[in-house]
Formats: structure tokens, C-alpha cells, sequence
């Protein structure tokens, strides 16, 4: 009986083969070494954010523990910051009426003796009503051209006259009736 | 046959060569693909952790910066004073101080005002007044009623006839209950410190009942001696 061995044969696959195998091993080598790396890698990072979160866990426990020594006086600046802010809303949105008064009295003709203020009547919409008691019809017609003026325009929101009357009984007095809404 | 036998040991030798090789790659397999991502989210979850602990420590240091500001100031005296302004519920009596007290500060004598005791008081309390008063106390009237009363008041409306020297107005006393709050930080706030006490003076300066008020807050004293019987 013949044994045949054709060792050349076998030698072309059996290159290939180690050839294959070295390229696989070196590839689970690499592949080992990265997993480990990375597994190092992430060991570092969690210990690192752990004591991270614990040291500020512990500060924030410290914290609250003196907060809670001083919940009284926070609330109550709480309160008075709220407070405060709730008073000065109430002020801010409360008409200036004094100088709205001023206002009006700068145009008014009631410097020449021509002209009484009768009455005014401010209120928080921010208009006034106001009567005027001129003693003729020519300080009357001054004060209605000066109405007409763009100083006077600008100085309001809105001016309007309501009412003209003539009393003969006192004095033959005109009585002038303006309505205005101050500028903001 | 024999071929057969051949190739089966060369295959025996190889898988012995490599077996450590094959267990490896599957440990590292299944530690790359189930432990590490584990291991990775887990380190996700600890910096969203540590990310809102930075948020809650921030808030946290705020309201003690805050508070430590406060140390040296006496709130208690803040809060009643602004609280004597703008009280929490209205005290009906105290409008009629506060009345008073608007006639002196502003030089306007009140002949008649209505009463505080009708209709609901809540957060507001409306009363119409006259008055007299001359183009100078009308102005100081206008300039002084906000807070020198001693009480927080607006003006709704106000009518001034100064060839009889009359004024009628209608004023608004403001009260406002503020709950707790709990989600609110505390801020430091220097100006409205400057604020409650500027007011203070003021109202010291021109209020004379506000005046009298804070010299009779006198300490009672607690160290008088004791008695066994009280009957002695």
C-alpha cells in the first residue's frame, strides 16, 4: 500500500490559512487592547463624575441645612421684596397729577386778570376738566386761538371744549368748559 | 483516509492554538456590546446629575448670598413699616388716623369724609372727602398724599375750586395679602432697602404721629424682681 503526500499542494493551503489566522488573531488582539482601554477609559471617567456628584450632593445637603436655619428671615425678604414691588407698581401707575395741575396752568390765561380758573376736576384716566371764567369775548377769543396753536396741541393728548355759556346775572361772565387728557 | 486523518489533526491543532484567542473575542464581544454601553449610559445619567446639581447649587449659593446681605439689616423693622403703609387687611380705624394725619401733612383741613365702614374692603377702601384749601395747600396736597399719611393712598379724583378755596376728592386706601411663595428666590435689593428707610425718615421728618409713634416704642422691662407669692 502507496502513501501519497503532495507536499507542495498542501503547503499553497496551508499559507493561506496561517495567513488568514495571523490577520484574525491580530484583529481580536487590537480589538482586546481597545475594549480594555476603553473599559479603563470609562472606570476613570464614572470615578471621577461620582466624586464629583458626591462632593456637590454633600455641598448641596450643607446648604439647605443652613437655609433651613434661616427660613424665617428669607421669607421674610421674600415679602418685603414683594411687597415693596407691588407698592411701587400701585405709585408708578398713579397719575402725576401735580404736574398735570402745572401744565394746565401754564396755559391758561390766567395771569392777565382777563381769565378765572373756576374749577378743575382731575382724575386718574388722566384728564382734567376744566372751567374757565373769562371776562369778555376778546380774552375768550385770544385763549380759543391759542387752543389752535401746535405748542398747545403737542402739550395734550386730546383737548376739546365742552361747553361755552353766558351769564348776564355776575358780571357778564363767559364760562369756557375745556376738556383734556394729559400725555403720558 | 488518511487525508481525512491528517486534515482532522490539523484542524485539532488549530483550534488549540487559537482557543484563547476565540474565548477572547467573545469576551470582549459581549463586553463591547452590552457592558461598555451600560457602562456608558450610567456615566450619561451621573453628568445630568452632576449638571443639575451644578443649577440647584447655583439657586442654592444665590439665596445664602442673598440672605448673608441681609444679616446686618434689621428686616423686622422694614416689614412693619411697610406693612404699616400697605397693610395686609384693612383696619378700618386706622383710616381715620390716616385722615388726620392727611389734613396736618398736607395743610388741607377735612371737613367731612365718608365712612370707611361701608361697602367691601377688599384690597381697596374708597373714601370721598372735602376739604378746604387755597392754590398752595392744593398743591401740597398733590405733591404729599401718597405716602405721608402713614398709610399707602391714591387719588381718583380730585376737583379744586380756588375762588372758594373748596376741594372735594375721592381717595383709594390699598391694603394686599401676599401668600408664600415657595418657588421664588430671594434677591438682594439695595434700593428697595433705601427705598423703606428714606420713607422712614421722610415720614418721621413731616408725620408728627408717625414721630410719637417710634419715640413711645419703648422696651418694656423684664428685670424687675421676681415674687414667690403674688399675693404678698
Amino acid at each position: 500500500m502507496e502513501i501519497t503526500i503532495n507536499l507542495l499542494q498542501q503547503e499553497k493551503n496551508y499559507k493561506r490559512i496561517e495567513n488568514f489566522l495571523h490577520i484574525a488573531r491580530m484583529i481580536v488582539i487590537l480589538f482586546g487592547a481597545a475594549t480594555f482601554i476603553a473599559l479603563i477609559v470609562i472606570f476613570l471617567l464614572k470615578r471621577n463624575i461620582s466624586q464629583l456628584v458626591d462632593s456637590k450632593s454633600s455641598r448641596k445637603e450643607q446648604l439647605l441645612t443652613e437655609l433651613n436655619q434661616v427660613q424665617d428671615l428669607e421669607a421674610k425678604v421674600l415679602l418685603l421684596n414683594q411687597k415693596t414691588q407691588l407698592m411701587n407698581q400701585i405709585v408708578i401707575q398713579e397719575p402725576h397729577y401735580l404736574d398735570y395741575y402745572n401744565t394746565l396752568k401754564r396755559y391758561l390765561p390766567l395771569a392777565t386778570n382777563s381769565a378765572q380758573l373756576g374749577t378743575i376736576t382731575l382724575d386718574s384716566k388722566k384728564s382734567a376738566q376744566v372751567q374757565i371764567e373769562f371776562a369778555g369775548i376778546i380774552p375768550l377769543s385770544e385763549f380759543l386761538g391759542r387752543i389752535e396753536e401746535d405748542d398747545f396741541k403737542n402739550s395734550f393728548k386730546l383737548a376739546q371744549i365742552s361747553r361755552i355759556s353766558f351769564s348776564e346775572s355776575v358780571d357778564e361772565q363767559l364760562k369756557l368748559t375745556l376738556n383734556v387728557t394729559f400725555n403720558e | 483516509m488518511n487525508r481525512k486523518i491528517i486534515g482532522n489533526r490539523y484542524l485539532y491543532r488549530l483550534i488549540k492554538r487559537h482557543v484563547i484567542y476565540i474565548i477572547g473575542f467573545v469576551l470582549f464581544s459581549i463586553l463591547a456590546s452590552s457592558f461598555i454601553p451600560l457602562q456608558i449610559n450610567k456615566y450619561g445619567q451621573l453628568r445630568k446629575q452632576s449638571g443639575l446639581l451644578d443649577e440647584e447649587l447655583a439657586r442654592l449659593e444665590q439665596r445664602r448670598a442673598v440672605l448673608t446681605q441681609y444679616r446686618n439689616i434689621n428686616i423686622d423693622e422694614l416689614i412693619t413699616l411697610v406693612n404699616t403703609i400697605f397693610p395686609n387687611t384693612e383696619d378700618r380705624f386706622s383710616i381715620f388716623g390716616a385722615m388726620d394725619n392727611l389734613e396736618v401733612i398736607t395743610g388741607v383741613p377735612i371737613t367731612d369724609y365718608s365712612s370707611p365702614f361701608t361697602g367691601h374692603a377688599i384690597d381697596e377702601t374708597v373714601i370721598s372727602a372735602h376739604g378746604r384749601a387755597n392754590e398752595t395747600a392744593f398743591m401740597n396736597f398733590l405733591k404729599d398724599y401718597p405716602y405721608l399719611s402713614g398709610r399707602l393712598i391714591t387719588l381718583d379724583k380730585i376737583n379744586f375750586n380756588p375762588k372758594e378755596n373748596l376741594i372735594n376728592f375721592s381717595i383709594v386706601f390699598h391694603t394686599r395679602d401676599i401668600p408664600p411663595s415657595e418657588n421664588l428666590i430671594p434677591e438682594y435689593n439695595a434700593t428697595v432697602v433705601l427705598q423703606i428707610n428714606a420713607l422712614r425718615d421722610e415720614l418721621e421728618a413731616r408725620n408728627p404721629a408717625f414721630a410719637q409713634n417710634s419715640r413711645e416704642e419703648e422696651v418694656i422691662p423684664i428685670n424687675y424682681s421676681t415674687k414667690t407669692n403674688p399675693f404678698e
